[in-house]
């Protein structure tokens, strides 16, 4: 089975959970195994309430969206913003090991969705206005 | 999500039913951090009913646990589903928190460290 499908909402954090809804309504088209779907379905939110907090900033209103395109071999899910871009060098690698008092503040949703994803591909934009990629993959178990 | 409480002797045991997502987590950060506040500071989540956790629920989870224990109490958790387990053993919850298969198993858990 192929799809494909798009959805563009506003970026706040209420449309995270219509996007949840979403990629499930898309997985259970494609017939994926809960573990497989599970998985989708997290590092979507992840990323997603990412775009909501850092890439647009409170006050300021923007867009995500999201492509789904699947295949019988991989799904493919890309999230796109206009905010402000990625920048890498400003997260810290994820401590496994970290005291729990640094876990209350946060830092595991770029973990799970590298760990979870197959693949994850970043494009930040190189000047204002230009759109943020993020491209995640992840092989379907039949 | 729905969360119910009930107390076993000096334990607050909170069921949570449903998927813990970004925004069901604050409604689990107020309810627990609210307990702590009201002197709860014993407490045991039973995650049973829990099929979907994102991070936001899992950071909560982490501010109550700081919680507690600055409160001279402590929070474990209990009847994780496979796929909750294997996201804890992604972020290294498996270690951090206090895991049992079982709320009983949980809060006697708390007899067994106050007896020692």
């Amino acid at each position: 089975m192929v799809i494909q499908d798009e959805l563009r909402v506003e970026a706040t954090i209420e449309n995270v959970r219509r996007i949840s809804e979403f990629v499930r309504d898309v997985g259970q088209r494609l017939q994926l195994t809960e573990d497989t779907l599970f998985y989708i379905d997290l590092a979507v939110e992840e990323a997603s309430a990412n775009i909501v907090r850092h890439a647009y900033q409170p006050g300021r209103v923007g867009d995500i969206l999201l492509r789904v395109e699947a295949t019988d071999d991989v799904v493919r899910i890309t999230l796109i913003d206009w905010g402000l871009p990625f920048d890498a060098n400003n997260v810290r690698p994820f401590d496994v090991e970290a005291p729990v008092e640094a876990r209350a503040k946060g830092g595991t949703g770029l973990h799970l969705i590298d760990s979870l994803m197959d693949e994850v591909v970043r494009e930040t934009a190189s000047a204002p206005g230009e759109p943020n990629v993020l491209m995640l993959s992840k092989h379907v178990e039949h | 999500m729905n969360i119910t409480q009930r107390v076993e002797g000096d334990v607050t045991v909170f069921s949570m039913e449903g998927r813990i997502d970004t925004q069901a987590a604050t409604d689990m950060d107020q309810a627990l951090l609210s307990a702590v506040s009201a002197g709860n500071h014993n407490m045991v989540v039973d995650m049973s009913g829990v099929d979907y956790i994102s991070s936001a629920g899992l950071r909560a989870l982490a501010a109550v646990l700081v919680k507690s224990r600055a409160e001279g109490g402590d929070m474990k958790l209990a009847s994780l589903n496979v796929r909750v387990t294997r996201i804890f053993r992604i972020i290294g919850f498996d270690v951090l928190m206090s895991v049992h298969d079982s709320p009983e198993a949980a809060i006697a858990d708390f007899s067994s460290s106050t007896a020692s």
